[in-house]
């Protein structure tokens, strides 16, 4: 075991390898807010990848409702019940990882799912958290019932639980972009890797008898491009970029500023400890209590920025870029009511502005004498 | 007998017949009286040999039933926990197992057999497949790291696996093995034909022999220099044959004695050393979590 620096517990932490930091790191930030669960991004990733036979049940994307859906079946509150509850103090997680609370002669503290748990992939869709009773109707944030969707890729993590499982090294995370991958040659399907992922996000296929998972489109962020759950997403929830460095802040980077400047966007069950590369922006009608859990210990100043975005004109136009350009967007500037997202070299992507234009029309149309359905 | 390892005063693995005997003899540390008692038992029930012999014989039976390998008496060989590199295996399934040997001049098996209440021949999510595997020292004179070898001190593997004897005898396993039911409606072959349909599959694109659909031995040749290295051999020579009787296993594992570079190659008269590993799939061995045998002699009759 080595000591590595985990920035999102605040401490070192133990990892069978040596901290090895990519060149770059691809992150991902998703937005629940505006996530409606259509689940283009889950067919988007499965009519691209992994349509084969042994992939029936493999969704490397997945959008799951909160709080009773989850894929696998109670993936998370598998990894809650291993775990214990999380501890932090002062944002320093006091808990152990995955890593640190691995029993003798594990590597990693896992379980593994059985078909039956891989079996219900849209479990608990839509199921709120509680009965709505006639003439219920909801004035306050967060609601007293709820539920939230939430979509879920491959962490790319910074240390991948995945890897530091496989006994024979087939899993490697790349060192130009982060991208961790199961090498299709050098797995022999002992499955430790998804025993090990906290988010199991790393899948048997039965026909080829070797673990798959999400590749990040590697081909496409080859080419400056983002992947195609990004892409495809209708609500434009996503951006895919680079993050810096835990010690290094660029502001204009659109991932930096979300996650470090603005600290608007979390990581998913950090206490984990694999430092995931997926980031939330936490929905704001769900409790506090229950995004703790899920987040850690930053929501409250997270949601609470995010609902001030309509007078924070930075984060309103990044905001406002997201889903604009099939490009990897490097960095963003914002000035006179434009959002403006730049690739690598400087060269403009894509420009929008902060707010459109509207034309509010009465609620009576006198003309047809009827009410209008919708009025913008 | 023939021992030019014998003469080699630096290779301790090497263990000549003679040794072997005289080691034999001294541990008995028997009389007249006793030694009379033995030869009396030999008539109802043969004495499990001291150490493994590789028997000449004519021809190999493959089949693990066949008289020519019931007939030999079994050695048997205890089993240890994998418990020296993580993964561990968490409980003794497989106790012990039993070996035969035979070798005719142009091919050396071995027959193992042990105790199984089930079964395990898929290979699917969260289910894993029995198997077993010998391991000899690449260089059959010198000592190697029982460890799946070390760097500089390579050795040979011969796995089999109840999933690749299924795949031999009945055809590929796939999904609708494991899953009777499952329904796929267009998979990618039917669309767009099976060469364009290969980029579903990358593992077999990459050759992983996990994922080989025209396997025709249940037996990979594979070569190992420590826990972790296992990587199968480019030329595969090996082949056997397992059966499942209702409460074991019984299965059988050939080689040529020189079965070209960068494995094992053995002649007889000579000793050398040999090692086991087993597996039960359905108490969730596989990989490291597996039980093993450390270094025993193996004696080739000449």
């Amino acid at each position: 075991m080595a000591d590595v620096f985990n920035w999102q517990l605040g401490r070192d932490m133990q990892y069978p390898y040596q901290a090895e930091r990519p060149a770059r790191q691809i992150a991902w930030i998703f937005d629940t807010n505006k996530c409606i669960a259509c689940q283009t991004c889950t067919v988007a990733c499965k009519s691209t990848w992994t349509s084969g036979t042994g992939q029936e049940y493999m969704l490397w994307n997945n959008v799951e409702t909160k709080p009773f859906g989850f894929f696998p079946t109670g993936w998370d509150v598998e990894l809650l019940n291993l775990l214990g509850p999380a501890k932090w103090e002062g944002g320093v997680s006091t808990g152990n990882t995955v890593f640190e609370s691995a029993p003798a002669g594990e590597r990693v503290n896992g379980w593994l799912p059985t078909s039956e748990h891989w079996a219900h992939p849209n479990i608990g869709e839509d199921e709120p958290s509680g009965p709505v009773e006639r003439g219920t109707y909801i004035d306050k944030l967060p609601h007293d019932t709820w539920f939230s969707y939430l979509a879920r890729i491959c962490n790319h993590c910074t240390y991948p639980a995945c890897l530091a499982a496989c006994p024979r090294q087939a899993i490697y995370k790349r060192p130009e972009d982060g991208i961790v991958l199961v090498d299709q040659e050098r797995c022999r399907g002992y499955q430790e890797c998804v025993a090990a992922c906290p988010y199991k996000k790393v899948m048997f296929n039965n026909e080829s008898r070797v673990s798959e998972k999400c590749i990040a489109c590697f081909p496409k962020i080859e080419q400056g491009i983002q992947p195609q759950c990004v892409t495809s997403c209708i609500g434009r929830i996503r951006i895919a970029s680079f993050i810096s460095a835990p010690e290094t802040v660029n502001p204009q980077s659109p991932i930096d500023f979300l996650v470090k400047v603005r600290k608007v966007a979390l990581p998913l069950y950090p206490q984990a400890g694999t430092e995931p590369n997926v980031y939330y922006i936490p929905p704001m009608h769900a409790p506090r209590e229950y995004l703790r859990q899920m987040f850690g210990p930053n929501v409250d100043e997270a949601v609470e920025t995010y609902q001030q975005i309509a007078a924070d004109d930075e984060l309103l136009g990044l905001m406002m870029l997201f889903g604009s350009t099939e490009r990897i967007m490097h960095s963003f500037a914002v000035k006179d009511g434009i959002a403006t997202g730049y690739d690598e070299d400087g060269t403009e992507l894509v420009s929008v502005p902060l707010r459109e234009p509207t034309f509010i029309r009465e609620y009576f149309d006198e003309v047809h004498n009827t009410y209008r359905q919708n009025i913008t | 007998m023939t021992s030019e390892h014998e003469q080699t005063p630096d290779a301790p693995q090497a263990v000549s017949r003679r040794s072997f005997l005289t080691k034999a003899a001294g541990a008995a540390a028997v009389g007249t009286t006793l030694a009379v008692g033995i030869g009396l038992r030999e008539l109802t029930r043969p004495e499990p040999p001291t150490h493994l012999v590789a028997h000449r014989t004519g021809t190999i039976p493959l089949d693990p039933e066949d008289r020519g390998w019931t007939r030999l008496a079994k050695w048997p060989v205890p089993m240890l926990l994998q418990n020296l590199a993580t993964p561990f295996a968490p409980a003794l399934v497989v106790p012990e197992i039993s070996v035969r040997a035979l070798h005719n001049g142009e091919q050396i098996a071995f027959h193992i057999e042990w105790d199984d209440a089930a079964e395990d021949s898929i290979d699917a999510m969260a289910r894993f497949r029995d198997a077993v595997a010998v391991q000899l020292p690449v260089d059959p004179a010198a000592t190697a790291a029982v460890t799946m070898g070390a760097t500089n001190q390579p050795v040979h593997i011969m796995q089999w696996r109840a999933a690749w004897q299924a795949d031999v005898d009945l055809g590929r396993r796939g999904v609708k093995d494991a899953f009777p039911n499952m329904y796929h409606d267009a998979p990618p072959e039917a669309l767009m034909g099976e060469e364009a349909a290969r980029q579903f599959y990358p593992a077999v694109v990459a050759g992983n022999p996990m994922a080989r659909r025209d396997r025709t031995s249940p037996v990979d040749d594979l070569i190992a220099v420590g826990f972790g290295s296992l990587t199968t051999h480019e030329e595969q020579t090996a082949n056997g044959r397992g059966v499942f009787s209702g409460n074991g296993w019984r299965v059988v594992i050939t080689t040529p004695l020189q079965p070209g570079a960068d494995k094992t190659r053995l002649s007889p008269g000579i000793t050398t050393s040999i090692a086991f590993a087993v597996w039960n799939g359905g108490a969730g061995n596989r990989g490291a979590r597996k039980q093993w045998a450390n270094w025993s002699p193996l004696e080739i009759e000449t």
